[in-house]
């Protein structure tokens, strides 16, 4: 998923002016990702959550925020990544994700919030192809930011398969 | 009215002959000339190119020429029946004007009794765009108020498109349609107690009353430019004037559910179907009738339609200046003394309202905006006083809002005589309010002032466009013009207090109250507030209960000992449980409604059914979670349609033959009992055959021939509840019960309540809903397992207990069963359904709690019980879908949400998975 290849880059070197805008950026292992600011309502610290049963092992369980249940989702296991014990760095992303005709608030666990980048129409490429094997249908575009490069999360796909369950 | 000339457009010219039609008399021979030569140009204006083709302009030339035929025979005196010709004519009128905005001449309404063959004819969708255009090129809105033009009827079914006509914006749609959905249950209500006491005084006066809710919706429907339910509503009201006795509910019910549908189809912006059928329908039953002198006035019907209602009184002298209009002045009985409240306490608003429109109107005497709002001020009081039965101060605002509407359409100036007489009305109408009140308070009836004849005089003369002499003097000080004309109108205001004046011997009570119900009616206060807000605040008070048990429950606070503290906590904690409960009073609203929903339920399906069956409601003041009533509907109508299809004997042969009354009694009865909410739906009918449902039970595994003899009356009769356990076979074997019976348990479960049945065989049979008051907050008892904790409903739980190694015992491949009361549960562990570590090994160490699920007990074993409390439900989030086995989460004391568990959902997760093992 990291891959990085710069064929594909420049075969769409057009760019993706719709997606530019302000993304908070995140990190997950090594990886950077990135979020549509517009999507993200606020980032709490970790706290401790409610199991909930015959979930899958992703659905950490529900928060509560001030008084509103809603779930929590380790990206990490999402993602297919090792489970990691929480760090006074984790945080929950909590988000607005579009399901249906209205919104559903839901919250990310994340090692550790970047910044908000604004990230310019040019600087953002199209996801590479990988074959049938990797989903990528849910990253938006790969943002380059100098050295890095960010993975553009388009959060609503992330989150849907949990939606339809 | 002189300048008529060729060149006026068609549109011009019907508006005049609509305005015309509107002042017609059949004794005015002038102003008949006047009309019929009108009508005749009228006919020669329709050409192909205005109205949309050839066709549609031969049949208007056709139409017109008809009735101008027939206006010559009136002024002839060949007529028959002048008045009702007259009516005919309007109402073909009525049926240009549609045309003019737009419609297909076949769906314009012209009256059928014309002759004109409107079949055949070209496609309509071509003339579309021609018509659109002749209604935007007509300067002004092509029906009048809808007031005024009542008379003139039209049966119009259906306008291509509907438009809100000018002056109209969305938020007074909404609230005519509000208004009409509130308006359906009393219709209904009137319907049924009119077919009750068909034949008796009391029928008459719930026709009244029923004739007075559809001439307002008539009139209100008329503002908003709704003609087809304007002119169902006229219909209807001839068909009760005509028909008197001969009336069939049937036709008022499908009548009603017309209105009913065309208001949501209206409310959502489609047009109703056509009431075509129906009021052929209709017509034709009128017919049968006499025909009914149809008064030229609309005052003058309004007038006449009410005071049969109204007290008799021995005309109060006076030398009015118009003769017809002292029947204004007759006392009256005011028929609901809530409703008047609520009027003088509305009406006073709209005074409010207009005084300071009128203040800017006398500086900007175009100010549309400001025109409007008094104009919709005089037409509420209008329609609300009208429905009251308070013809005076219904005809003065109608007055008074007809000059408002010339004025509004730019035919009169607000200036001189028009602004003195408007305010003169104003002032009158303020006093005639007051006056009500006064009246209300006292508990006597309402009687008009004198004065009010001076200013209907002034009224009429300022609409005929005569000046009228000013009172007192410039038209500056409106205020003490009024003022002035109270002072020199108190003579005559001696008169106008009834007192004791309405003790005569033909005195009928108005409405269909006996007017000793009529108590003082206290003015009180409401606000009307959005529903949204109010749920916002019901969530935050809720947030703010958990929010308070954290603090309260904070360790490090209860460590600080602190009296001051705990005093303080203590206090904050009353106040927050006294807002809970306010929250939860604001959430409650009486079962009223839903109940009056099944009164005619049972009549229809009495009716169906050929029985007769009477149902009678007790409790219905009883209140319940706002968001109940919806969802109480559904299972109420399947167990009442059960109750009558399969609880009341067949034929009343056979309940005399069992000794019971013919007539079937069903008694629907809501009450409070122990913190919930009990609804009884009881008939004296077959009741359930305890041996037909135990032989199924046992024909389908459910229960054993040992346990069929054992198991109360309760456990047996909860298997009807059962999915599919009433086959067709059984419908008949069991007297029918258990039709739709799962659904109605499921519906009841989701509402956290549960169903209990109690019959006699042969005496009837009482199922009884147990429902919580509300649910936004659950009563739960909280237990944990491993580390989580769960909140399982108290509703559904029998006993916990720590069982004995005895009571438990493993069935080889079918798990655990416990031993409880001599009969055998399954015993399923929490852990292990939801999958949680940690939890206590030996059922002997733990506590087994015994849930309860539509009859069947389960066992289930926790390893704590942690308290017990009340907490509010939160939904899991729509992004978790259903969870098996939980209904919802709560935050807990700690501020963690918990999980509640959905027992029904537990035990089919708890049967489904051991399958699988």
């Amino acid at each position: 998923m990291a891959g990085n290849n710069a064929e594909v880059m420049n075969h769409a070197a057009s760019g993706m002016t719709d997606k530019a805008g302000k993304y908070l950026t995140f990190k997950l292992e090594a990886e950077e990702f990135g979020l549509e600011i517009l999507k993200v309502q606020e980032i709490i610290k970790m706290m401790e959550i409610t199991k909930i049963p015959q979930m899958p092992e992703f659905v950490k369980g529900v928060i509560n925020l001030r008084g509103k249940v809603i779930p929590v989702v380790d990206l990490r296991l999402k993602f297919g990544m090792a489970a990691k014990e929480a760090t006074d760095k984790t945080c929950v992303i909590v988000v607005q994700v579009t399901h249906g005709g209205g919104t559903v608030t839901m919250g990310t666990i994340v090692d550790e919030v970047s910044e908000v980048l604004d990230i310019n129409g040019e600087l953002i490429e199209a996801a590479p192809e990988f074959g049938t094997s990797v989903n990528t249908d849910f990253i938006l575009g790969m943002g380059k930011i100098g050295k890095k490069v960010v993975m553009l999360l388009d959060v609503d796909k992330v989150l849907a398969g949990l939606i339809k369950n | 009215m002189s300048a008529m000339t060729k060149g006026l457009k068609l549109n011009d010219l019907v508006e005049k002959a609509a305005e015309q039609c509107v002042m017609l008399d059949h004794k005015d021979l002038q102003g008949l000339a006047f009309f019929s030569k009108l009508l005749k140009e009228l006919a020669s204006s329709f050409v192909p190119a205005e109205c949309g083709g050839q066709w549609q302009a031969d049949k208007l030339k056709e139409a017109a020429g008809v009735v101008a035929k027939m206006v010559e025979r009136i002024i002839f005196e060949e007529s028959k029946d002048p008045v009702k010709d007259l009516e005919l004519v309007g109402r073909t009128v009525m049926a240009f004007q549609t045309v003019c905005r737009g419609s297909d001449v076949r769906r314009a309404g012209l009256p059928v009794e014309l002759g004109i063959d409107l079949n055949g004819g070209p496609e309509e969708s071509g003339k579309q765009v021609n018509s659109d255009q002749l209604s935007v090129s007509s300067d002004q809105p092509a029906r009048r108020s809808g007031q005024s033009s009542v008379k003139s009827d039209k049966p119009v079914a259906a306008k291509p498109a509907f438009v809100l006509p000018p002056g109209v914006d969305d938020v007074i749609f909404q609230a005519f349609i509000e208004q009409q959905i509130s308006v359906f249950p009393d219709i209904e209500e009137k319907i049924l107690a009119f077919e009750k006491s068909a034949g008796s005084p009391d029928g008459r006066q719930h026709l009244a009353a029923l004739k007075r809710l559809l001439h307002t919706m008539k009139g209100e429907s008329g503002v908003v430019g709704i003609n087809d339910m304007q002119s169902f509503c006229h219909k209807l009201e001839d068909y009760l004037e005509d028909n008197g006795h001969k009336i069939s509910a049937d036709i008022l019910f499908e009548a009603k559910d017309w209105l009913e549908k065309a208001v949501k189809a209206y409310a959502n912006g489609a047009l109703p179907e056509s009431a075509d059928e129906l009021l052929a329908r209709l017509l034709g039953k009128t017919g049968s009738g006499d025909a009914t002198v149809k008064e030229t006035d609309k005052q003058k019907s309004d007038a006449t339609d009410k005071s049969k209602t109204v007290v008799q009184n021995k005309p109060v002298a006076s030398s009015a200046p118009v003769v017809d209009l002292s029947h204004l002045l007759k006392s009256i009985q005011i028929g609901d003394a809530d409703l008047a409240a609520d009027f003088v306490k509305e009406a006073n608003e709209h005074f409010e309202i207009a005084d300071e429109n009128l203040l800017i109107l006398e500086n900007e005497p175009t100010n549309q905006d400001a025109i409007g709002a008094v104009f919709r001020s005089f037409h509420t009081i209008k329609g609300v006083s009208g429905f009251l039965g308070l013809p005076p101060i219904g005809s003065l605002a109608h007055k008074a809002e007809t000059l408002l509407d010339d004025v509004r359409r730019g035919k009169r100036q607000f200036a001189g005589s028009v602004v003195d007489v408007t305010f003169a009305s104003l002032d009158l109408l303020k006093n005639l309010v007051s006056d009500l009140g006064v009246a209300l308070q006292a508990k006597k009836p309402f009687m008009a002032r004198q004065e009010i004849l001076n200013v209907l005089g002034d009224l009429t003369k300022v609409l005929a466009g005569e000046a009228i002499e000013k009172k007192a003097e410039t038209g500056g000080q409106k205020s003490e013009v009024s003022s002035q004309e109270r002072s020199t109108g108190s003579g005559e205001d001696k008169t106008s207090v009834p007192a004791g004046t309405a003790t005569n011997g033909e005195a009928v009570p108005a409405g269909e109250k006996a007017a000793g119900q009529q108590a003082g009616a206290m003015i009180g206060q409401t606000v009307k507030i959005d529903a949204e807000r109010l749920d916002l605040l019901i969530d935050t008070i809720g947030e703010m209960v958990i929010a308070e048990s954290i603090v309260a429950q904070d360790a490090e606070i209860l460590s600080l000992r602190s009296q001051r503290i705990e005093k303080n906590i203590g206090h904050l904690g009353k106040i927050t449980r006294m807002l809970q409960d306010m929250s939860m009073a604001m959430r409650m609203v009486p079962i009223d409604a839903t109940f009056r929903k099944m009164v005619r339920l049972v009549r229809d399906l009495a009716k169906k059914a050929d029985k007769r069956v009477e149902i009678s409601l007790v409790g219905n003041e009883t209140e319940l979670d706002r968001g109940m009533v919806d969802k109480l509907g559904d299972p109420l109508i399947h167990m009442i349609r059960n109750s009558v299809d399969h609880g009341i004997e067949a034929t009343e042969g056979d309940r005399v033959k069992a000794g019971k009354d013919p007539l079937g009694h069903i008694i629907l009865k809501a009450f409070h009992k122990g913190g919930n909410i009990h609804i009884e739906i009881t008939d004296d009918g077959k009741g359930l055959d305890r041996k037909a449902i135990a032989a199924k039970g046992i024909e389908r595994g459910l229960i054993t021939v040992a346990q069929a003899d054992k198991m109360p009356d309760q456990e047996i009769f909860a298997m009807i509840f059962q999915a599919g356990f009433s086959t067709a076979k059984v419908v008949t074997e069991i007297s029918g019960r258990g039709v739709g019976m799962d659904v109605v348990r499921r519906n009841i479960e989701n509402m956290r309540g549960s169903i209990l049945i109690d019959s006699t065989y042969g005496k009837g049979a009482t199922f009884t809903l147990v429902l919580p008051l509300t649910m936004a907050i659950i009563d739960g008892m909280i237990v944990c397992v491993g580390g989580e904790t769960y909140i399982i409903p108290t509703l559904s739980i029998i006993e916990s207990l720590r069982p004995v190694p005895q009571m438990i015992s493993t069935v080889t491949g079918r798990g655990e069963v416990m031993q409880f009361r001599e009969k055998l549960l399954p015993l399923f562990r929490l852990s292990k359904l939801f999958h949680v570590a940690g939890a206590i090994a030996s059922p002997c160490d733990g506590i087994v709690v015994v849930i309860e699920d539509g009859g069947r007990q389960t066992a289930l074993l926790v390893d704590d019980i942690l308290g017990q409390q009340q907490t509010v439900i939160k939904s899991l989030s729509d992004a978790m879908g259903a969870v098996a086995g939980v209904s919802g989460a709560s935050i807990m004391a700690d501020g963690k949400p918990g999980l509640i568990i959905d027992v029904a959902g537990l035990v089919k997760l708890a049967t489904s998975e051991k399958n699988m093992a």
